[in-house]
């Protein structure tokens, strides 16, 4: 080559451009023309001239006479083709027997989690769905400003109903329901309970429960009919039919089966199994503007906005009471998702928190498998390497490599999807179990062959892309060569990517810390008064009217030592009152005041303590109109001396409890006020000493009241168990939160098993020289493993923060929390590494442990 | 009688090529072609009239002839085949018949 100062060149990316359009077999001489022509130019003209001539002239070889036709090259994928892809993918899959096993086992494992996840994840989004008319349907909500803050609520009084249908024209229908729970329903000899509702006709109109017999609008309609489901039905009168049938509600109402529809699903957000005419209701009780105990469902005329309906219904409800109340309409399809709101507002708190955190979990798990599966088809990429060589000087292209590694890719992936949903049907009624739910794997349902496939295939891609473009890159000069090919690049990815998996796994692992210390804190809550040896009988029927005789009754049994009754269970108080007096209050000021009512022995049998005074006692005739107040209220109300206060509608403070765990054990205790009542308490209490006989105690109990209530069973809980009961549903999720963070360490492991066992076989020779020379076993053991402690720590550094506000941000939500402390912390942080180092730590000594002999034999 | 016919660029390029004999290639034909006529036609017309001539069977060409200035690359050289001769010849004959004749009045103007 002549050493001539340095010569003009076209411009390069005129030059990229003519190679891209032009025919290949005109390139050269087309080229060759151009640059000939460009010496003389730039003699001519000087550079930038010739430069904007070659361009220009470049531009005008765009005709279609040097254009490159489509090419028609050899159909790649022919029969022999494919076949060879497959024989080679399937002796790669045998020999090295230990990789694809944790390849496989592991792309299962996360599949088999995101599949679960997605399972519950399309149920919880199905909610509701299946209403027809659900872009119109609305539920009637209201705003409240209390104690600074406004308050939403979806409790609304009975009259609203007929209000809305008959002032506005906008809502082509409107119904109420309420009066929720289980009911005593006889027929004939048997008495059994069922999950009732009270509906007006119109919510019929509104919702879709599609009846299988008979009218339900018709039949709600009249106060002597029900509507049943169709299992109901059958658990009540077999194969008869059941139309026409008399059952009676409660001992006292005498109803006909009018209509029956079919089973409502699960994923709906009111669920119930017979349905009785609001009538009812109404004939019983006089449902008044201040009682907000219903649920107002409206369905708007099509093509009408709720905007415009807010506006007009604003102010309705604050006419018809004396309290400032903002009525709204909210969309019935986001109330499932959307029903916690702040200040007014939706936010992300309810339902759709579990979603999102599950969505994400199902993602994770499976990127984390995808990882796995990258790093270690990149790490065998040696083995590979010259096959790929091979193959690229026999004229494949590149893109035709990565085709055939994406389709191996593929293939891999899909096996693993079977095992996936293998694992899945396996493991899918334990996990119904857990959720309480009753998923299934439908395969007739084109919804779930779509999602699966649809998981394959991205799973496939994002896990096989990847390794695909790397192996395609490797020149076949250098790798036929033998040169190691797994730079230092390759190196820092791979401990990137296990970095990453262990950030995710001890996060997880954090998180369940802190979710299980929190639980238990609260588990261990001290309740204010003692749950132990309490039961509480549920009164029906006019057993509550001869609650003295019961008593009476009761204590006569030895080991009874007290017996009460109440409006609610102690466990959960639903009454809340607004607008309470108290001396001292400020113009404006106000708050949520739980209020219940008891008979006398209320302290003693529930075994709460009085900070101050005394209890309701009978010697008083003035109790009547007294009351008691717990601490909260006490302090809310700014009380500084509250024996002989009076508040609210004349009831002179008697006696202060000491506060007690009601409601949610997550909050602190709300304020309450207790009054006395004689009469209509449905919840009688009865204290009795645990000793051996207390089942025979139990059944005496239940003769005594059998006698005073003849017609009714005996229903009765302990409140202790009645408390647990809050629990199942934070103890399922914790346990679900558990289960999937240790499938997520356990693939990250997996990952770890095969990389550590690559490296160490890579670094054989290695080994077997350093033995020769004197190392320990300890020593190369502890040399190979080093490498990997690393990103642990990395991980570790990076996820502690983030767990730490994560955690923070949950717990900011509960009153009752703990605190996040260092313990936590260290303690993910030494289970990761213990973790990591039994994975590496296994394969490193096996390593070491080999006979130098075995490792230099060929050198 | 001919069957095809070739246009007036195609006559001159295919005259050229006949011309430089054997050293016909892109840049040499356009050379010669400004040197002879005093026309600038493009590169890219001159290889686009190259092809139509090869595609109607007029001109045959070989590889050859690789240079530095080239970057390497090597030249097509074109040659005119037989059947590129014979229209040639028809062309000129043709031409030749037509000017005989031209009666004296039709061609003479005067410039005054």
């Amino acid at each position: 080559m002549d050493n001539h100062p340095h010569k003009p060149h076209p411009p390069r990316w005129a030059d990229r451009l003519l190679e891209s359009f032009c025919a290949p077999h005109l390139l050269e001489e087309v080229q060759g023309d151009l640059y000939e022509l460009y010496g003389g130019w730039v003699q001519e003209y000087g550079a930038r001239k010739a430069n904007r001539l070659y361009v220009f002239h470049t531009l005008k070889f765009f005709r279609p006479n040097t254009m490159r036709k489509k090419t028609m090259s050899s159909p790649m994928v022919t029969a022999d083709m494919i076949r060879n892809y497959l024989t080679i993918a399937w002796r790669n899959l045998f020999i090295h027997r230990l990789y694809s096993f944790l390849n496989i086992t592991g792309l299962a494992v996360g599949l088999a989690c995101g599949i679960l996840l997605l399972l519950w994840l399309t149920h919880k989004l199905s909610y509701d769905k299946f209403h027809k008319n659900l872009p119109g349907i609305h539920l009637m909500m209201k705003n409240q400003m209390l104690g600074g803050e406004i308050r939403t609520g979806d409790a609304t009084p009975a009259p609203l109903s007929a209000a809305l249908r008959e002032q506005f024209p906008e809502i082509s229908y409107a119904g109420c329901t309420g009066g929720r729970g289980e009911k005593l329903f006889n027929l004939g000899e048997e008495s059994t309970y069922a999950s009732g509702i009270y509906a007006e006709p119109d919510v019929f109109n509104i919702m879709t429960f599609p009846a299988v017999a008979g009218n339900p609008v018709e039949a709600l309609h009249d106060p002597g009919s029900l509507v049943i489901s169709e299992s109901t039905a059958r658990k009540w009168f077999g194969e008869a039919d059941p139309l026409g049938k008399t059952v009676r509600l409660n001992n006292t109402h005498d109803l006909q089966v009018a209509a029956i529809i079919r089973d409502v699903p699960s994923n709906s957000t009111i669920r119930f199994d017979v349905v009785l005419p609001f009538r009812l209701l109404e004939q019983e009780q006089k449902l008044k503007w201040d009682n907000y105990s219903f649920m107002t469902w409206i369905m708007l005329q099509p093509n009408t906005g709720q905007e415009a309906l807010n506006d007009k219904v604003k102010d309705l409800l604050s006419t018809k009471s004396d309290e400032q109340v903002e009525l709204f309409a909210y969309p019935f399809a986001d109330y499932h998702l959307f029903s916690s709101f702040k200040n007014g507002k939706p936010n992300n708190n309810g339902n759709i928190a579990m979603v999102i955190v599950l969505g994400s979990l199902c993602f994770f798990i499976v990127l984390i498998a995808c990882i796995n599966f990258m790093n270690l088809a990149t790490a065998r990429s040696e083995r590979r390497a010259r096959e790929v060589g091979v193959r690229k000087v026999m004229g494949a292209r590149r893109r035709i490599i990565i085709g055939q590694f994406l389709s191996e890719a593929m293939v891999m992936t899909f096996l693993s999807l079977g095992l996936s949903v293998l694992i899945v049907n396996l493991v899918l009624p334990a996990y119904n179990q857990l959720i309480q739910l009753d998923l299934e794997l439908n395969f007739s349902d084109w919804q779930i062959w779509s999602m699966l496939l649809g998981l394959g295939l991205i799973t496939g891609l994002v896990a096989g892309s990847y390794p695909a473009f790397f192996l395609s890159a490797f020149q076949p000069v250098r790798v036929l060569k033998g040169v190691i090919v797994t730079g230092r690049k390759a190196a820092w990815l791979r401990k990137g990517l296990v970095s990453f998996q262990f950030f995710i796994s001890i996060f997880f692992i954090i998180t369940t810390i802190v979710v299980y210390t929190q639980l238990e804190h609260i588990r261990n809550r001290p309740l204010g008064y003692d749950q132990e040896n309490l039961i509480e009988i549920t009164a029906q029927g006019d057993m509550s009217q001869r609650f003295d005789l019961v008593k009476h009754d009761l204590l006569q049994l030895p080991g009874v030592s007290s017996v009460s009754a109440g409006t609610d269970n102690l466990v959960w108080m639903g009454g809340g009152l607004t607008g309470f007096q108290w001396p001292g209050k400020a113009p404006g000021q106000d708050f949520n005041l739980t209020a219940t009512w008891v008979n006398y022995d209320w302290v003693e049998t529930a075994g709460l303590s009085l900070v101050e005074g005394r209890d309701f006692s009978p010697a008083y005739r003035s109790d009547a109109s007294a009351c008691l107040l717990n601490e909260a209220a006490v302090e809310r109300m700014g009380l500084s001396d509250p024996i002989g206060t009076v508040v609210g509608e004349n009831n002179t403070v008697i006696g202060v409890v000491q506060d007690f765990i009601y409601n949610r054990p997550t909050t602190d205790p709300q304020p309450m006020v207790v009054f006395l009542r004689q009469d209509n308490l449905n919840h009688f209490f009865v204290r009795f000493r645990n000793d051996q006989q207390w089942q025979q105690r139990l059944a005496q109990i239940e003769q005594i009241v059998k006698t005073h209530n003849p017609d009714y069973p005996f229903n009765f809980h302990f409140t202790k168990d009645e408390y647990q009961h809050n629990f199942d549903e934070i103890q399922s999720s914790g346990q679900i939160a558990t289960l999937f963070s240790g499938l997520a360490i356990f693939i990250a492991c997996l990952g770890l098993v095969g990389l550590s066992a690559f490296v160490a076989e890579q670094r054989r020779k290695e080994i077997g020289i350093r033995k020769v020379l004197g190392a320990t076993v300890p020593h190369i053991s502890f040399s190979l493993s080093r490498d990997f402690f690393q990103p642990v720590v990395w991980a570790f550094v990076l996820a502690a923060p983030v767990a730490g506000w994560a955690m923070q941000q949950m717990l900011e939500g509960i009153d009752y929390r703990i605190e996040l402390s260092w313990w936590m912390f260290s303690l993910a942080g030494v289970l990761a590494l213990i973790i990591a180092m039994l994975t590496v730590g296994f394969q490193s000594v096996k390593a070491a442990l080999a006979n130098p002999v075995d490792s230099l034999r060929n050198e | 009688m001919r069957k095809t016919y070739i246009g007036e660029l195609e006559e001159v390029v295919l005259l050229t090529v006949a011309l430089l004999y054997d050293e016909a290639y892109g840049v040499a034909i356009t050379q010669e072609i400004k040197a002879q006529t005093e026309r600038n036609i493009s590169i890219s017309a001159v290889h686009a009239t190259l092809h139509r001539l090869s595609e109607k069977g007029f001109v045959n060409s070989r590889m050859g002839g690789a240079t530095a200035e080239r970057g390497g690359r090597r030249k097509r050289f074109f040659t005119v085949t037989p059947a590129g001769s014979r229209i040639l010849h028809d062309i000129q004959d043709t031409r030749e018949q037509l000017w005989r004749q031209i009666p004296t009045q039709a061609l003479q103007w005067k410039m005054g």
